[in-house]
């Protein structure tokens, strides 16, 4: 007997994508597997969704009164740099709360009343004011709070390999604060080097450091150009510390602040490999699944235990692996002659949108069959240029259950996962339940005892010294 | 390629000619005249980036076209061996897309800037390019341009900023010391992958996938 499914967190209202108007769990027969059952040694936390946020801000507390705050001045400014996704993880109010309490230590610590929180987004010119009211942030920060894009007038930033540029509005204060989170995203492609220096070369740049990042160097290469633009004079001389929400596929795990970014980053390396490695390892046991996207913000980015949907699409080979310098498994020709990333999971027999919002592209989802649920629904997909092979391949249901049959039908399978923002649990079919709680021990032995030493070592980090 | 179902239209009436709509589009679509945002249904690709930026309400909008157009620039009837050598040069392969969005190859992108692409922005117009994120693709798009011996002159407004800075053009020196600081990015294998690579192959780019 499993429990029953839980409630994901909310989705929060936006002109980027329609609001659900079913979450999964609420019309089909879901159940949940905890995360503490799969593997007991990787269950603790201190919030899931639905906890009371206090539990973050005495961990915020606590976390900045280890940290160097000696270099802010009252009279100064303070710009708290904050990323997108932090405002997607369960639900947001984690990331929020760590925040508000990060201003409140820096005005009570420093004296230093000129606070500004800077609200990043991925590419909407809506996204940040969406956040700013949906979680009330004028209010909380005095009214001192900013959005900003990729788009935003730029700042050139001179680094050990080249001039690349910056958003200027972030560092052109006195100081400012790596508010992030450790990105427990697209693992497989970054290849988990440097989660901690990520934003460096992705929120905090212009669009063309962002290409830049992703076109131009490999996969595991890449990973330097966030430190050396961290390590840059212009840079340095603002900067603080750094507070981080810190996640596992359990839920949040801690606040962890530093002044060393690197000390901090190297935590968070050696958690994420021994955590989200066990989960991402037993995602690769899945024999034939759908998956079903459940709701929030780019479905892509949707969390199940804590692991998006990315990560299951890519999980066939093993990206924490760094002597393979393949992170998406390598080109394919498809039917048009062109060459296209191998990387969809042959697992997936069929992905369900039940919601989602267009406007990021899911590389190969050529051959997958895809389902919509509704008509709306599918006509943003289908006019969505970042994916106009969806447009090519989907097919439309009227509702949630419509989809579902027709996706058994196509898959073949009855073994359901639910991308729904979830941490702490997956939401699924009793049949997934079964094969995840089946597969778990003999994954958990096999990533304690040979995968996390091997990963460790790869990424200069001694696996007896932890 | 793209194909476009829809186009931007500007609501006279209501636009301020604020001009937020033209420093963003990246197709060059869009033109002030009479103080009012005018858009040029040929170059238009519905990448919507007007009607999410303008702040006043309703005063542009996704318009259904009268039919499909299809942007598409064909290489077939050139030649191939230059096209793949510019290709070369640029560090595109000639059948990978540029962009994951459009899917804009290497090839058909060589191929637009042969036809007559002058700047990025008719570059868009012509094949798609960034009508979907709009992002990613860009340091490619310099580079293309550089490899057909165009030099681009960046736009006064910063509207994009010629940036094709690659693992390509770190010296060996330099890899060799990254390397010895930082072995996990594995730049040296890397950058001797790229280095080694056979012609038909890239010259100057990646080897991220
Ligand atoms: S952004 Fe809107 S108001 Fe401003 S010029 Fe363009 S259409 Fe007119
Ligand atoms: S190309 Fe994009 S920004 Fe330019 S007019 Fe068309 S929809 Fe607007």
């Amino acid at each position: 007997m499993y429990r029953s499914a839980i409630n994901p967190p909310g989705v929060m209202t936006s002109v980027y994508g329609p609001q659900p108007k079913e979450r999964a769990i609420n019309i089909l027969d879901m159940v949940s597997v905890s995360i503490g059952d799969l593997f007991p040694d990787i269950a603790e936390r201190i919030y899931e969704d639905g906890d009371d946020p206090s539990a973050i801000e005495r961990a915020t507390d606590q976390a900045l009164s280890l940290v160097d705050m000696g270099m802010i001045k009252s009279g100064e400014t303070v710009k708290l740099l904050s990323s997108e996704h932090g405002f997607a993880i369960l639900g947001g109010q984690p990331y929020v709360t760590m925040l508000k309490a990060i201003k409140n230590n820096i005005q009570a610590r420093a004296g230093c009343e000129d606070v500004l929180l800077m609200v990043g987004a991925y590419k909407g010119f809506r996204e940040a004011d969406e956040v700013i009211s949906h979680f009330d942030l004028k209010r909380v920060f005095d009214g001192k709070v900013y959005g900003y894009g990729p788009y935003d007038k730029d700042i050139p930033i001179e680094t050990e390999i080249g001039t690349i540029y910056g958003i200027k509005k972030l560092f052109n204060g006195d100081w400012f604060v790596h508010s992030y989170y450790d990105d427990p995203r697209e693992m497989y492609y970054h290849r988990m080097i440097d989660r901690a220096f990520k934003s460096f070369i992705m929120s905090y740049v212009r669009f063309e450091t962002r290409s830049v990042y992703h076109m131009n160097f490999g996969n595991r290469s890449a990973n330097f150009l966030p430190r050396a633009i961290f390590n840059a004079p212009s840079i340095q001389e603002r900067y603080s510390f750094s507070c981080f929400l810190r996640t596992s596929p359990a839920g949040i795990l801690s606040i962890d602040a530093d002044n060393d970014l690197s000390a901090l980053n190297e935590r968070i390396t050696i958690s994420h490999l021994k955590k989200y490695g066990k989960m991402m390892r037993l995602f690769n046991e899945i024999d034939e699944c759908i998956a079903l996207v459940d709701g929030s913000r780019w479905g892509f980015y949707l969390h199940a235990g804590g692991v998006i949907l990315g990560v299951l699409m890519n999980v066939k080979t093993d990206p924490f692996d760094l002597s393979n310098h393949k992170a998406l498994g390598g080109l394919k020709r498809n039917k048009k002659g062109e060459l296209v990333p191998k990387l969809i999971n042959p697992a997936i027999k069929a992905i369900v949108m039940n919601q989602a919002w267009p406007g990021i592209n899911y590389l190969g989802l050529e051959d997958t069959p895809i389902v919509i649920v509704g008509e709306d629904h599918a006509d943003m997909w289908k006019a969505d240029h970042c994916n106009p092979q969806i447009a090519e391949v989907a097919q439309t249901a009227t509702d949630l259950n419509q989809a579902m049959d027709m996706a058994y039908d196509i898959g073949m399978t009855d073994k359901v996962i639910v991308f729904d923002g979830s941490f702490g649990h997956v939401n699924c079919s009793p049949s997934m339940a079964r094969l995840l709680m089946e597969k778990a021990p003999q994954v958990s032995r096999e990533v304690d005892e040979e995968l996390v030493p091997m990963w460790l070592e790869q990424r200069g980090i001694d696996p007896q010294a932890i | 390629m793209s194909r476009l179902q829809f186009l931007a239209h500007v609501a006279e009436n209501k636009c301020t000619g604020c001009k937020q709509c033209e420093f963003i589009c990246p197709s060059g679509a869009i033109r002030m005249a009479e103080k009012r945002a005018k858009i040029d249904g040929d170059r238009c690709i519905d990448c919507q980036r007007c009607i999410d930026i303008c702040k006043k309400e309703n005063a542009i909008s996704r318009a259904p076209r009268l039919s499909e157009v299809t942007r598409y620039v064909d290489h077939k009837n050139l030649d191939p061996e230059k096209v793949k050598t510019l290709c070369e040069k640029a560090g595109v392969l000639p059948d990978l897309p540029i962009c994951g969005c459009s899917r804009t190859t290497g090839k058909e992108t060589i191929a637009a800037i042969l036809k007559g692409a002058k700047t990025p922005e008719d570059l868009c117009a012509m094949t798609g390019l960034r009508s979907g994120c709009g992002i990613y693709c860009m340091t490619k798009i310099f580079q293309a341009f550089e490899a057909c011996g165009i030099d681009l002159e960046e736009p006064k407004d910063r509207r994009w900023i010629k940036l094709t800075i690659s693992l390509d053009d770190l010296s060996e020196e330099k890899v060799v010391q990254i390397d010895k600081t930082f072995p996990q990015y594995h730049m040296g294998e890397d950058w001797r992958k790229l280095k080694n690579r056979a012609v038909t192959s890239v010259t100057k780019g990646s080897v991220h996938v």
